[in-house]
């Protein structure tokens, strides 16, 4: 293993229930790099997002996934909260009664420690981040996602993870519900974080997002294997010809 | 499991030698009232396990015979109790069998119930039920409160019986006149905290028995908001019996909450029975060990033009048992009727167990009436994402936990009842994992 590789899935394979949905990912990210997945709708995106931060529906049924060297598997989500893996959900869920201030504190106290600036440093930094994301401070007194438009939830994940400042971030499709402008204000606040500190797992379906947030790689999901790696331009081919590109490449065993 | 024996209620020993010993020297007013309500009590049928009110909380469960019936309330100088007096207008204290009355409210008027039957109003209607009419002959421990209009008045009573295994009786009679104002806090407790885990053995330890029967008349225009806060020591029995009647623009917020008791059986009726009358009825209740808890409402509607609320939220662990009957009621005519019924219940681990039985009679037809009830677990996904957020999976069931009963707890208006119920819940939460 090379010395910076932050993040590496090796043959992992995931079954669901009776249903085998991963079955042999390989990915190697390097510190501080960018990756694209994509992948046509229920190749099992979301599912290797989910099984990263360790969902327990998930039954790992082969291979590793490794941070910094060190298997996650046998890890509950809330230790791989807190060595600095981030899951942007595609699907946020609502938490009613749990409002967004004591939610954002009971979560950053919970992978940072108790912020030195008690109370009044932590609101402050809080507001200084929404302000940024645009999300106004009214927000912070409600349920936690519970009324939320999808793209107030979208907003919310990025808002989260600003605070968490983790050093392996993957997004599932946290640019679908988010309208023009707030697309460009969410990439904003990702590009924020990019540098050395911050590995990246970008997983979209459209290359506009990649347009604000530029990749190193693209890699295509197909029916639980990787099917292409490749540089971040293949991304407008995939936007010309669609997945069959890809299927023509590799040839019709994947698919 | 409580599939226990279904045996009947002994009421044999509640008879007319036992009531002459308890009124003994009471005025010829009070002795006619407990003596008609004694003749109601010995008209009305025994609650047997084929009743399926009862199924769920046999004569077993609520030994009363075992106990000696406690003696009426002596007034005793003591200061109010320490918790929250400050910021009521009116405090009554009962410690066992004496009481303590601080009363600063210019339009409350507050009398042991043996002083007041000459001005009390007329019973209600639907507390024609077994239990109620006991505790309105038998009661040891009444009084009577009447709120005059004018400025808002709050008033807490603090219930505290020893757990000397006799049984107290308790009752109000609360007159709510027009357009008068009366928040009432009424705390239920132990004088000695057992336990949560409960001997099967229930002879062995049961240590207090209560049967309430309070009544509530809400005039015109006027307000009650009632809260009854039951943190009963593990080995106590309690029944009570509530009953309300609303007049014309009247309105009622109740919260009832019952965390403590070994089987608590309670029933709270309200009638929204003048047009534009309202009820809001809420309940909490967390169960553990082997705690019994049954509670059955009664939302009626007797008028035109009338609402009934009602969201009742529990929680049951460990080998507890919770019962919610909710009955709502529609007279002929009660037309542009507003009610609804809503039941949910947090199971949150096998061996636990709640059963919801929502039902409706209705005899008018222009109304909006509908009822739920939902039971369940913690939603996993919910726990996923907390817990992807770094918070341990202990500590994300009790913030769900936590959260699920924000939702009654923020109906009560008063800032300490409401920490006291947090605090209860967490309570309830410590050894949960
Ligand atoms: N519990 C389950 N039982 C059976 N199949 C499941 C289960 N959960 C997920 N799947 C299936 O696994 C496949 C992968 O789902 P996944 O959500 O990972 O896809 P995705 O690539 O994220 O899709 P999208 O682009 O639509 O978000 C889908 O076919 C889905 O229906
Ligand atoms: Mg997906």
């Amino acid at each position: 293993m090379s010395a910076d590789v932050e993040f590496e899935l090796r043959d992992l394979r995931v079954k669901n229930g009776a249903k085998q949905i991963l079955q042999g990912v390989d990915l190697t990210l390097r510190r501080g790099e960018t990756h694209a997945l994509m992948g046509p709708n229920g190749s099992g995106k979301s599912t290797l997002a989910n099984v990263i931060m360790g969902h327990p529906d998930y039954e790992v049924t082969g291979g590793d996934i490794l941070f910094h060297g060190q298997s996650l598997l046998g890890l509950a989500p809330e230790e791989r909260a807190k060595l600095g893996v981030f899951l942007a959900f595609q699907y946020p869920v609502a938490v009613p009664g749990v409002s967004v201030a004591r939610f954002l504190k009971a979560a950053v106290e919970a992978v940072r420690g108790k912020s030195s600036g008690g109370a009044g440093g932590f609101l402050k930094g809080v507001r200084e981040q929404m302000k940024f994301l645009e999300i106004t401070e009214a927000f912070l007194d409600r349920g936690l996602n519970e009324g939320f438009s999808g793209g107030e939830k979208k907003r919310l994940e990025i808002l989260q993870m600003l605070l968490l400042k983790p050093a392996l971030g993957v997004l599932d499709e946290t640019d679908s519900g988010l309208d023009i402008d707030a697309l460009r204000i969410v990439a904003a606040g990702v590009n924020r974080l990019r540098g050395p500190d911050l590995t990246l797992l970008v997983i979209t379906h459209y290359e506009r997002l990649l347009k604000l947030i530029e990749p190193d790689h693209l890699h295509v999901l197909m029916n639980g294997r990787i099917a292409f790696s490749g540089g971040p331009d293949a991304v407008k081919q995939l936007e010309l010809h669609g997945y069959d590109w890809i299927r023509d490449q590799v040839g019709a065993e994947v698919v | 499991m409580h599939t226990l024996e279904p045996t009947g209620f002994d009421l044999a020993r509640f008879d007319a030698a036992a009531l002459a010993r308890l009124s003994a020297g009471e005025p010829a007013a009070v002795l006619s009232h407990r003596a008609a309500a004694f003749e109601l009590f010995s008209a009305l049928p025994v609650p047997a396990a084929r009743d399926e009110e009862w199924r769920h909380s046999p004569g077993k469960l609520f030994p009363c015979a075992a106990f000696a019936l406690a003696a009426p309330l002596r007034a005793s100088g003591a200061p109010p109790t320490a918790d929250w007096h400050e910021d009521f207008d009116a405090v009554i204290d009962v410690t066992d069998e004496t009481f303590s009355l601080h009363n600063r409210a210019g339009s409350l008027d507050i009398l042991p119930l043996a002083e007041a039957l000459a001005a009390l109003p007329a019973g209600v209607p639907q507390h024609r039920r077994k239990f109620a009419a006991l505790g309105q002959a038998f009661w040891t421990a009444g009084f009577f409160i009447r709120a005059r209009a004018g400025a808002p008045v709050r008033l807490l009573v603090n219930w505290r019986f020893a757990a000397g295994g006799k049984l107290h009786m308790p009752r109000l009679v609360v007159a709510v006149e027009p357009d008068a104002h009366l928040t009432l806090v009424e705390r239920f407790q132990g004088l000695e905290r057992g336990t949560t885990s409960i001997s099967k053995d229930w002879k062995a330890d049961a240590a207090l028995a209560v049967i309430g029967a309070h009544e509530f008349h809400v005039g015109a225009g006027a307000t009650l908001e009632r809260v009854a806060l039951h943190e009963w020591h593990a080995a106590t029995i309690c029944i009570a019996e509530d009953a309300a009647v609303v007049a014309e623009r009247g309105r009622a917020d109740w919260v009832t909450a019952v965390f403590g008791g070994r089987a608590v059986k309670l029933t709270a009726g309200c009638d929204v029975a003048g047009a534009g009358a309202a009820a809001h009825l809420s309940g909490l209740y967390f169960a553990d060990g082997t705690q019994h808890v049954d509670q059955r409402t009664l939302q009626r509607h007797s008028s035109p033009d009338t609402t009934s609320h009602l969201l009742y939220k529990g929680a049951v662990r460990d080998q507890s048992h919770s019962i919610y009957q909710g009955l709502i009621q529609a007279a002929r005519g009660a037309v542009r009727v507003d009610a609804y019924q809503m039941n949910r219940n947090l199971v949150l681990n096998e061996g636990a167990r709640a059963d919801s039985l929502p039902a409706l009679e209705i005899d008018a037809d222009d109304l909006k009436c509908s009822h739920g009830s939902a039971t369940g677990n913690l939603d996993p996904e919910q726990i996923f994402y907390l817990r992807a957020r770094g918070i341990p999976e202990a500590a994300a069931r009790h913030l769900l936990i936590a959260a699920y009963f924000e939702e009654v707890i923020g109906k009560v208006s008063h800032a300490g009842v409401q920490e006291r119920l947090r605090a209860a819940v967490a309570q309830k939460m410590e050894t949960l994992s």
